[in-house]
């Protein structure tokens, strides 16, 4: 995932992307055969392809592309354990965290590793990434995760209740006092704040995911008595010094859509034929009224691109032809087009979590 | 097994060569680009520390000294006397001082506040005279408090808003900040976001992770942040890898970069250039040496591309994406969606991208403080927009070779085939004359064959 490579080999891992929702991550191996609703797939046919390439499938059912695994795509298609965090509040985490080539970072739990990817992404070659879970099964199959995807050399992931028993491992002693930043995604993680100032350099970053109020509100308290502080709020000068977010993304769902366009009189336009009908129009309104509608969907029907070409300054792009046509409504007339148009999607999530940010600031002894 | 212990070893020197380096990492050095927070509000100020620095004017105090902070913490609080010594203190010290002024009242309610200026005996005059004696803000407000009629009527969450109001009026309290990518973009996009292109934290967070910024990539940045974004790329990739960042205009304008203060060795790794160069080259025009370091590497192809520019993203994106490596993520900033549209609109269709997403961020503060939590009265909604994708190759191997073909003898039941590319005559008669070769070179690069 770290590397950058133009043609696939035997052993890499692959996104076989179909679409935004359908996408499958393959290990490549010689003599094997990928096989999806959109058809088989040999991997000896894949080997030696470039990455980012268009491969059709055998049963010629259909074709997908060639992609690079990434962490963002890696979130998508990993093997969900537990609830995952995304790329709104991962980017979010990373930012605020400081995150960076060289950076220390302890997380607490690793629970499927999405946020460890983009972590191990961002700090790697010259940064380290000590990871703990207390589930057995979670540590193993992180492990298998992180060595396949070759991070063997930037992760430590250990077994461990770090609530009981903190963060210092015992063959690294010159992590304490060194870690850059503190991730905790615990149920109580109030009750590890002392185990992170123990291992933290002055002036590293905490980060803190809860998706309850309440947990929030014993973190931040917890924050305020320890060597924590934070920027205070512009408006609010309270005694509260540690920055709580909640982010959340729109998505936008964008689609070629047909837009049904009546053609009825202005009655606010000056001139009665000023009624536009088609989108490519800006400063022609000469050309369209109620009467020669039908002759203008013809020329856009029959490609004649040079009659218009000549009226109109807006080039026909290949998408937008053939698309006009005409329809009637009882005595009404009218246009029927294709439009790329956008929505936000119907299914967002409402709430993920709260992120708490504080720095570690030691009082000068 | 032995793999796995070279490795473990290796991890080991690099962890010491840098303890070494971090046991001064957090202590402010001569040469240090410093950021002062002004009484945690608006007022930021961008200083870099080097001999014989002229005395600065912080916040009520004309003449300081900022030498007197080398080997002090980044993140330290100080309290700036009117004699411009600055003294360490914490916020929690300062909370502490206020909490004592506090005279709490059993049965005290707001129900009787005026809004007359009447309560206050004190005058200017007044304040301006101790001032001039040189009484510390606490005796200032203190003295308020003496001769305010109405602060022991008001509740003690009212009185310790008065308190860090007068507070902040009568005394100057400085944090000193690191410049950190975080830390620069609060502090411009407080004071005057459209020099960022209104940018804001969790979008850039966005556009860094989404552009796949890592170590060792070579990234193409279109940068009208005034360097924002090309130094937040590269303090990420911090020394190992190639930031070519392109400048719109006369010059480069990256005085943002020059506030990370880059160690020489991590600001090398920009390389700006002028973005004409990439239209040069579309156009197939004999390279300036001015900038053939860029080109070279132009050539070689990027990892990730990313553009933040006051200016249409379509025409930027379709002349910076032959350049692009197959499967490498782009990421484009827009204040407004549309004009992200009118790209997705051209990437899909052309089938040049897959996984085309359009998202805007919705960021919300929480204030959380005992039986008093809810999310902040006001909010920053408008995030801008970003549209991210992955390019790749728009046909197969097979596909190149049937439409080479196809086109060596266009038969009637290629109708569709004919008619686009009729089509594709008439656009290029239409378009204008920079636009045509662009388009050709795209397609070359691409490995695509030409199709006239």
């Amino acid at each position: 995932m770290l590397k950058s490579k133009k043609i696939i080999e035997s052993g890499d891992r692959v996104i076989v992307y179909f679409s935004k929702d359908k996408m499958s991550l393959i290990d490549i191996k010689e003599g094997q055969v990928f096989n999806s609703k959109f058809g088989s797939f040999k991997h000896n046919r894949l080997i030696g392809s470039e990455y980012g390439s268009k491969v059709n499938s055998e049963d010629g059912k259909g074709f997908v592309h060639l992609l690079h695994l990434t962490p963002e795509l890696w979130s998508c298609n990993l093997q969900l354990r537990t609830q995952i965090l995304f790329n709104t509040d991962i980017s979010t985490i990373l930012f605020n965290l400081e995150v960076k080539n060289g950076s220390k970072v302890v997380e607490s739990g690793t629970g499927s590793g999405s946020l460890s990817t983009s972590f191990i992404r961002t700090l790697a070659p010259k940064g380290h990434l000590y990871t703990f879970e207390f589930h057995e099964e979670r540590v193993k199959q992180a492990q298998r995760d992180f060595g396949a995807n070759g991070f063997t050399d930037y992760v430590t992931v250990t077994h461990r209740n770090v609530i009981q028993n903190g963060f210092k491992l015992d063959d690294q002693q010159n992590m304490i006092g060194h870690i850059d930043a503190v991730f905790l995604d615990l149920p109580s993680p109030w009750d590890a704040i002392d185990h992170a100032a123990q291992v933290m350099r002055e002036g590293g970053m905490l980060c803190s995911f809860s998706p309850c109020i309440e947990q929030v509100q014993a973190t931040c308290l917890k924050l305020d008595e320890s060597d924590f502080e934070g920027k205070r709020r512009k408006k609010e000068k309270r005694k509260d010094n540690i920055k709580t977010v909640e982010v959340l993304i729109r998505n936008y769902d964008v689609r070629l859509q047909e837009e049904e366009i009546l053609n009825l009189y202005n009655p606010y336009e000056p001139n009665p034929n000023a009624i536009q009908t088609d989108n490519n129009n800006t400063n022609n309104g000469d050309n369209n009224n109620n009467n020669n509608t039908e002759n203008t969907s013809t020329n856009s029907d029959n490609g004649s691109t040079t009659t218009v070409a000549t009226k109109q300054p807006y080039k026909k792009k290949r998408w937008e032809k053939g698309s006009s046509q005409p329809f009637t409504l009882g005595p009404m007339e009218g246009e029927r087009k294709m439009r790329q148009l956008a929505k936000p999607e119907s299914e967002e999530r409402g709430h993920t979590g709260y992120l708490t940010f504080a720095r570690f600031m030691p009082q000068e002894k | 097994m032995a793999e796995v212990d070279s490795s473990s070893t290796t991890t080991t020197t690099t962890t010491t060569s840098t303890t070494e380096q971090q046991n001064g990492l957090n202590r402010i050095k001569m040469g240090d680009t410093i950021i002062l927070n002004i009484n945690n509000g608006d007022n930021y100020k961008v200083v870099k520390l080097v001999q014989g620095l002229q005395s600065h004017v912080v916040g009520k105090c004309k003449k300081v000294d900022l030498l007197q902070l080398i080997g002090k913490p980044f993140y330290s609080t100080y309290q700036v006397l009117p004699n411009g010594t600055m003294e360490r203190t914490n916020q929690k010290d300062i909370e502490k001082e206020l909490t004592n002024l506090i005279q709490t009242t059993i049965d005290a309610d707001n129900s009787k506040l005026t809004n007359l200026n009447t309560t206050q005996k004190l005058t200017e005059d007044d304040i301006a005279k101790m001032k001039q004696k040189g009484s510390s803000a606490s005796e200032i407000i203190k003295a308020l408090i003496e001769n305010s009629d109405s602060f022991h009527t008001k509740t003690e969450y009212s009185q310790m808003k008065y308190l860090k109001k007068k507070m902040g009026r009568h005394s100057t309290v400085v944090k000193i900040l690191k410049p950190t990518s975080k830390n620069l973009i609060e502090s411009y996009y407080t004071k005057d976001p459209k020099k960022i292109c209104n940018i804001r934290f969790d979008t850039l967070g966005q556009l860094l992770t989404l552009g796949n910024v890592k170590a060792g990539s070579n990234i193409l940045v279109v940068d009208s942040s005034m360097g924002l974004v090309t130094g937040s790329v590269n303090e990420r990739m911090n020394g190992d890898g190639v930031v070519l960042s392109a400048y719109l205009g006369k010059g480069p304008s990256l005085s943002i970069v020059q506030n990370f203060g880059f160690s020489p060795e991590v600001e090398q790794c920009i390389i700006p250039f002028d973005f004409s160069s990439i239209n040069k080259l579309n156009l197939k025009e004999p390279e300036s040496s001015k900038d053939l370091k860029a080109i070279n590497y132009l050539k070689q192809g990027v990892d990730s591309l990313i553009i933040v520019s006051k200016y249409s993203p379509l025409s930027l994106i379709l002349s910076c994406l032959p350049y692009l490596k197959p499967s490498g993520s782009f990421v484009i900033f827009s204040l407004y969606k549309q004009q992200l549209l009118e790209c997705n609109q051209h990437l899909s269709t052309n089938k040049l991208a897959v996984n085309l997403t359009i998202n805007e961020i919705w960021m919300r503060e929480q204030q959380v403080l005992p039986k008093r939590t809810h999310p902040m009265m006001s909010m920053d909604g408008a995030s801008g927009f970003l549209l991210s994708g992955i390019k790749v190759k728009s046909l197969t191997h097979d596909e190149k070779l049937n439409k080479q073909q196809e086109q060596q003898k266009p038969s009637a039941m290629k109708i569709d085939q004919a008619e686009i590319e009729e089509e594709e005559k008439d656009e290029k008669e239409n378009e204008k004359g920079e636009e045509q070769p662009l388009k050709r070179k795209r397609e070359d690069v691409d490995g695509d064959d030409d199709k006239q």
